[in-house]
Parts: structure tokens; C-alpha cells; sequence
């Protein structure tokens, strides 16, 4: 009896473990980027990108501020690094396809890739994160960290910002890609 | 003892990481454009509170709500199309609760479209579709996979909104289903 215990236990732990693991590391590998030439990164906090003007109501204002930061990442492909593009595409969709990221839209053709995920309730996104890349150009990742984003409340403040009414062309556009 | 365990360990998460479709194989394929789109985004869909008064947006987006996954798979190499009419041919025999709802010839384009039943006439769990055209440039063989409780007098929207190929013949499906 007692190896099975053993074994379970250990098996558990493996499993916890490289859960927590995955949890921080899409945060920890940004990090790592930010000092690396090879890199393209930016962090930007929500403050830069939305200023809190007068004209937005009490609904808007909760929407910025329930945005925190956005950061990018992106790698360019060059004719020297296309097999350090490959390992590091891997390590990003590794640390994806962890438990934590729910992914909401994938697209696939020859040469490109981009997958739309992201973390939290849908109704209370904790990120939103869109990994991109593209055989010839290379990589990028654009994520969007927040506490509790409402998708209605943000979809309205973007409304606000471009005066355009929200419809969903951009998933004819997704479709327009496909043909 | 051990080892039986250590098999039944690596069987139970191979199950959760694989066993999802056998459609799964060619999002990751070069030779196949793919476009999957998840539970989760229909719901994030639908939490997007349309200020609108639109009865059409507000059916469209009550539609969508209950919309569980689309997968679409579109291959414009002849090897990888007849390989997908092997796994569409697998999966059909596999799955009894299929079955066919109409065969469309024309033009040398084949398409068939099957349907798995649901909760009433005009609502099914799955939509499936297969096309096949051996002159097309580009669409040598399309997969089109819905589930959820789909609502067969508005899924057509949905379809030409993505520019399915074939879907134009969704147009009146419900015409056909009831007569």
C-alpha cells in the first residue's frame, strides 16, 4: 500500500508544482526579455495610454481603471536568429498552453500563427494576451493586464474613443484572412 | 504495481492533453488554415451588452451565446485533402449520431453537410461539413465543425460572416431540415 501513496503524492506534487510554475512565468519571461537587445519590449501603464479626461462617466472610469499596463514583446526575425525564433516561440507557447490561459480564438495558414487567450472570468478578465508569428517576420506579444476587466464596460470606453459603434467586423476580418 | 500506476498516470493526462478531436491534428499544420474559436469567446460575446436596440444583433448574439466551438480547417494541398476525407470519413463512422442532412454537386465541388440532433427540430448539437473541390486553387478541402446548441434559422449568418466556403448553402437549411 504504502508505495502507492508514495507514488500518488509525488505524482500530485509534480502536478502542483508545475502548475505554480507555469503561473508566473509568462510575467517572469517578459521580465527576462526587457534586458535582452534581441528583444522588442515596451510596458506601458494603463495612465500613458488612457488619460482620465472629463469626459468619461462614472461606467468609463471604472473601465480604465480596471486596466493596469499593456506590454509587448516581439522578436524580429533576422537571417542569423531563426533557431533562436524557434526556441523561443516554444517557451512562449509552452507557457500558454498552461492551465491558467483559456484560449478564445486560434488562426493557422502556412506561414502564421496567432491565438487570442486569456485569463479570469469572462465577464472579470484578469489578461488578454495575443500571441502572433509569422515564418518570415517573426514573433510578437501583445498583453493586456488588468484586475477584473469587464468586456462590456471596456468594449464601451473604446466605443468613447473611436465614436465608431462596436460590431463584429473584426471577426468578418478574421474570416477575410481564411479566403 | 508500481509501473501499472506510473502507466495509469501517464494515460489519465495524455487523455486530458489529446483527446479532444481528431480534428485537433491540423491546427498546427503548414499546409492547413485553421480557424478555431472557443466556448469562451462566444461567451465573452455575449457579455459585450449591445447599447443597441437591434432585434437582429440582439438574435445574433443570443445565437452565439450558446455556441460551444467552431473549427474550420481549409487545405489547398491535394495530399492533405485526401487525407482529411479519410479522418471526415473515420469520424462520421465513428460517430452514429451524425447524420446526413443535405449533398450539394456543382461545379465539381462536393459538399455534404451532417447534423447531430438537438434539443428541437430547429435546434442541433452539431454541424459538420465537408467540401471537397479538386479544381479549387485554394480550397482543395474544407472542415467545418460547430457545437453547442446551435439554432439551424441563424446559423447561416454566423458561417457567412466567417466566409465559409459552401456555407452560402446554409442559406436555407432549416427549409430543408423541415420538409
Amino acid at each position: 500500500m504504502k508505495p502507492i501513496i508514495y507514488i500518488t503524492t509525488l505524482a500530485l506534487t509534480t502536478l502542483l508544482l508545475s502548475a505554480c510554475g507555469n503561473d508566473a512565468s509568462l510575467q517572469k519571461y517578459i521580465v527576462e526579455k526587457q534586458n535582452d537587445n534581441d528583444f522588442i519590449t515596451l510596458d506601458l501603464p494603463s495612465s500613458l495610454i488612457l488619460t482620465e479626461n472629463n469626459n468619461l462617466n462614472e461606467e468609463q472610469l471604472m473601465a480604465v481603471k480596471s486596466i493596469k499596463k499593456v506590454n509587448i514583446l516581439a522578436l524580429q526575425l533576422k537571417e542569423d536568429n531563426r533557431a533562436r525564433y524557434e526556441v523561443e516561440k516554444e517557451r512562449i507557447k509552452t507557457i500558454l498552453s498552461g492551465d491558467k490561459y483559456e484560449t478564445l480564438m486560434k488562426y493557422g495558414s502556412n506561414d502564421m500563427g496567432a491565438t487570442l487567450l486569456f485569463t479570469g472570468d469572462v465577464d472579470a478578465i484578469n489578461e488578454l494576451i495575443i500571441f502572433a508569428s509569422d515564418e518570415e517576420k517573426g514573433f510578437g506579444l501583445f498583453r493586456v493586464i488588468g484586475d477584473k476587466m469587464n468586456p462590456s464596460q471596456v468594449v464601451k470606453l473604446m466605443d468613447n474613443v473611436n465614436s465608431n459603434s462596436f460590431d463584429f467586423s473584426f471577426l468578418k476580418g478574421f474570416g477575410a484572412v481564411l479566403n | 504495481m508500481k509501473t501499472t500506476i506510473a502507466i495509469f498516470i501517464v494515460a489519465l493526462v495524455s487523455q486530458v492533453t489529446f483527446g479532444q478531436s481528431v480534428f485537433d491534428k491540423y491546427e498546427n499544420q503548414r499546409d492547413v488554415n485553421s480557424l478555431v474559436v472557443t466556448k469562451s469567446m462566444f461567451r465573452l460575446m455575449s457579455k459585450i451588452d449591445l447599447s443597441s436596440n437591434d432585434p437582429e444583433a440582439k438574435n445574433y448574439l443570443k445565437m452565439v451565446e450558446n455556441l460551444d466551438n467552431i473549427r474550420i480547417f481549409r487545405t489547398e494541398s491535394p495530399t492533405t485533402a485526401t487525407e482529411m476525407k479519410n479522418t471526415v470519413d473515420n469520424y462520421l463512422k465513428s460517430s452514429s449520431a451524425l447524420s446526413e442532412l443535405m449533398r450539394v454537386n456543382e461545379d465539381g465541388k462536393n459538399i455534404r453537410f451532417y447534423i447531430k440532433e438537438g434539443k428541437n427540430e430547429n435546434f442541433v448539437s452539431e454541424l459538420f461539413m465537408f467540401l471537397e473541390d479538386p479544381n479549387s486553387k485554394d480550397s482543395k478541402a474544407v472542415i467545418m465543425s460547430i457545437t453547442g446548441n446551435i439554432d439551424l434559422r441563424q446559423i447561416s449568418q454566423l458561417t457567412s460572416d466567417l466566409n465559409v466556403p459552401g456555407s452560402d448553402k446554409l442559406k436555407d437549411i432549416d427549409k430543408k431540415k423541415n420538409k
